[in-house]
């Protein structure tokens, strides 16, 4: 049977989609967040709050900066570089990932509740 | 992800499901092998929900066209990706993504079922049987 | 006019440049057998780096003089009962000594032979648990008294069935050489984490370090958070090492009375500016009562203790608010 590539039924799934896709855009928050969440293989390893530029460097070889406007990868060994390509994060809710090396970093609201755990 | 679901979209329509998903099988062994595990869970993951959804799709549309089966398989294969990296490393916020996997779903929906019409003359003649 | 200018211009650029403090971050795995980190502030990378290198050589030269597994200083005093050792080991056991007598023998380096016990059950491929009767037998030889001091940094074992195990204190005895060492090179705003045990140097912005404590319950959650300005907290708890055995976990910290783990709390924490002493309270007062550890901790000036109790319930003393 041969399938049709497009039929102008298509238009009004396609409508739909890209409506959809303008309602989640203006429902994400567009609020600057307060601090940036570390996690490594799943657990939450550091925070920093967004506003002062700090520099985070992990064993493995990525490195995590702020410079008090955004986060960013800034450097990591991995092939890819999709996490240093994801760019700057600033607003809340946003976060990039390097898979190989299990590190994420998110944006979030609240303030941090510590520095350190003893 | 790009536009590698072209093979996987021949095997469902021209063969079978079972070779369509088997096709998706080797596919992430592919990626397991360029690029490690955790990318190969993901293609895995991202592969095989889309192409379940494409066969429920095709069962209840009898007639719908390859550029919506193609969009709702990208989409699939996103959301599927991003829901095994949330479940990974940490809860997330969906919502923020949610426009920017949509619309790329939609344009390597319709970029993937163009080539698909694009080769299947050609694979078709390659192959030796009649469309 | 135009000196004047140049004067402004110069303290502006001043202002601009002293201004600029950046928080610098990093983690270290090998050392102690414990996860540490490094957090603070600092004029810039080389600066953070020039910190990092006294931290690295100071963790990396204790580390190798408290080792008792490995090959440690520690480890072959225990092996040859006599020997001539190095200052640092030298005063950490006098150190040693004087908290015994402080703690009344609640924190005492010489239960090595009990605690190794317990470490090797713990390590094993299998854990199982020590007998009575061997944790009884050893423990007839760990009498401090009989670790004596000589001359010339010699230390010999009156006793040869007698092993010290530095443990309790060796991360609060170095985190106080750490606060000094990094104060005399100028660095005063940053905080250690050696493994539970945190050293706080300088305020952080003004308000100070923001310091939790797990909680025991829940892995993400946190008991209590005070903020610490130079000084140390260290929390001993039951969550921290352990292994299983039949449905029961058995932690890391032996009481010296029953020569098991001791099961009154799940954690005890000690805010003092003294990082060795706050480690060695925070041992011995999770093996004795409240009343008994308030009656110790009368000897001290400003310092803090929360325990928090098998039940969750927590009970604060002194400056630990």
């Amino acid at each position: 049977m041969k399938r049709r590539l497009f039929k102008v039924s298509d238009i009004a799934v396609f409508v739909v989609l890209l409506f959809l896709a303008l309602v989640f855009f203006l429902l994400k928050s567009n609020n600057k967040g307060e601090m940036v969440e570390v996690w490594v293989q799943g657990e939450m390893y550091q925070s920093f709050p967004l506003e002062k530029p700090f520099e985070l460097e992990l064993d493995f070889d990525v490195t995590i900066k702020g410079n008090g406007e955004s986060a960013f990868f800034s450097h990591s060994d991995c092939p890819d570089k999709v996490c240093i390509n994801t760019g700057k994060l600033s607003k809340e809710g946003e976060w990039a990932a390097c898979l190989p090396n299990e590190t994420v970093i998110k944006i979030t609201g609240k303030k941090k509740s510590a520095d350190t755990v003893s | 992800m790009g536009l590698s679901n072209v093979a996987v979209m021949f095997a469902l329509f021209f063969i079978d499901k079972k070779t369509a998903l088997e096709v998706g099988v080797l596919k992430s062994l592919f990626v397991l092998l360029t690029r490690g595990v955790m990318a190969s869970v993901l293609s895995l993951v991202g592969g095989i929900s889309s192409i379940l959804v494409m066969i429920i799709i095709t069962s209840i549309f009898k007639n719908v066209s390859l550029s919506v089966v193609s969009v709702f398989s990208a989409l699939t294969h996103n959301l599927g990706q991003f829901l095994v990296v949330s479940f990974v490393y940490s809860p997330t916020s969906l919502l923020p993504y949610l426009p920017v996997l949509v619309i790329s779903g939609l344009i390597f929906g319709v970029l993937n079922a163009i080539l698909l019409r694009a080769v299947e003359g050609p694979f078709f003649k390659l192959w030796g049987k009649e469309r | 006019m135009k000196k004047i200018s140049l004067f402004l211009s110069l303290l502006a650029l001043l202002f601009l440049t002293s201004c600029g403090e950046t928080r610098f971050s990093t983690h270290y795995f090998n050392y102690f057998d414990t996860v540490i980190s490094v957090d603070g502030y600092f004029e810039n990378a080389e600066d953070f780096n020039n910190a990092c290198k006294i931290i690295e050589d100071t963790l990396g030269y204790y580390d190798g003089v408290f080792d008792i597994y490995d090959d440690g200083e520690l480890k072959k005093l225990n092996e040859e009962k006599s020997l001539t050792v190095s200052p640092a080991l030298y005063d950490a056991i006098l150190f040693s000594k004087e908290v015994e007598r402080l703690t009344n023998g609640y924190c005492n380096v010489a239960l090595g032979s009990v605690l190794s016990l317990w470490h090797n059950a713990r390590e094993s491929e299998i854990p199982y648990l020590p007998s009575y009767d061997d944790l009884y037998e050893k423990s007839l030889h760990t009498d401090i008294e009989k670790v004596s001091l000589e001359e010339n940094f010699g230390v010999v074992f009156l006793d040869e069935n007698i092993s010290l195990d530095m443990g309790a204190i060796a991360k609060g005895y170095v985190s106080d050489v750490l606060r000094e060492r990094l104060q005399e090179s100028g660095f005063t705003n940053l905080l250690i984490n050696l493994g539970g045990n945190v050293v706080v140097l300088g305020d952080k912005d003004g308000d100070g370090w923001l310091v939790g404590v797990q909680s025991p319950e829940d892995e993400d959650g946190l008991a209590h958070t005070i903020s610490v300005k130079d000084s140390c907290l260290v929390t001993s708890g039951s969550y921290q090492r352990f292994f299983e055995y039949d449905g029961v976990k058995y932690h890391h910290i032996i009481s010296p009375d029953t020569l098991y783990p001791a099961t009154l709390y799940s954690s005890v924490s000690v805010l003092y500016e003294n990082g060795a002493l706050a480690d060695a309270l925070s041992t011995a007062l999770f093996c004795m009562s409240v009343e008994e550890g308030k009656e110790i901790l009368e000897n001290f000036d400003n310092i803090g203790v929360m325990w928090v109790t098998q039940d969750g319930e927590k009970i604060y003393y002194g400056s630990f608010k």
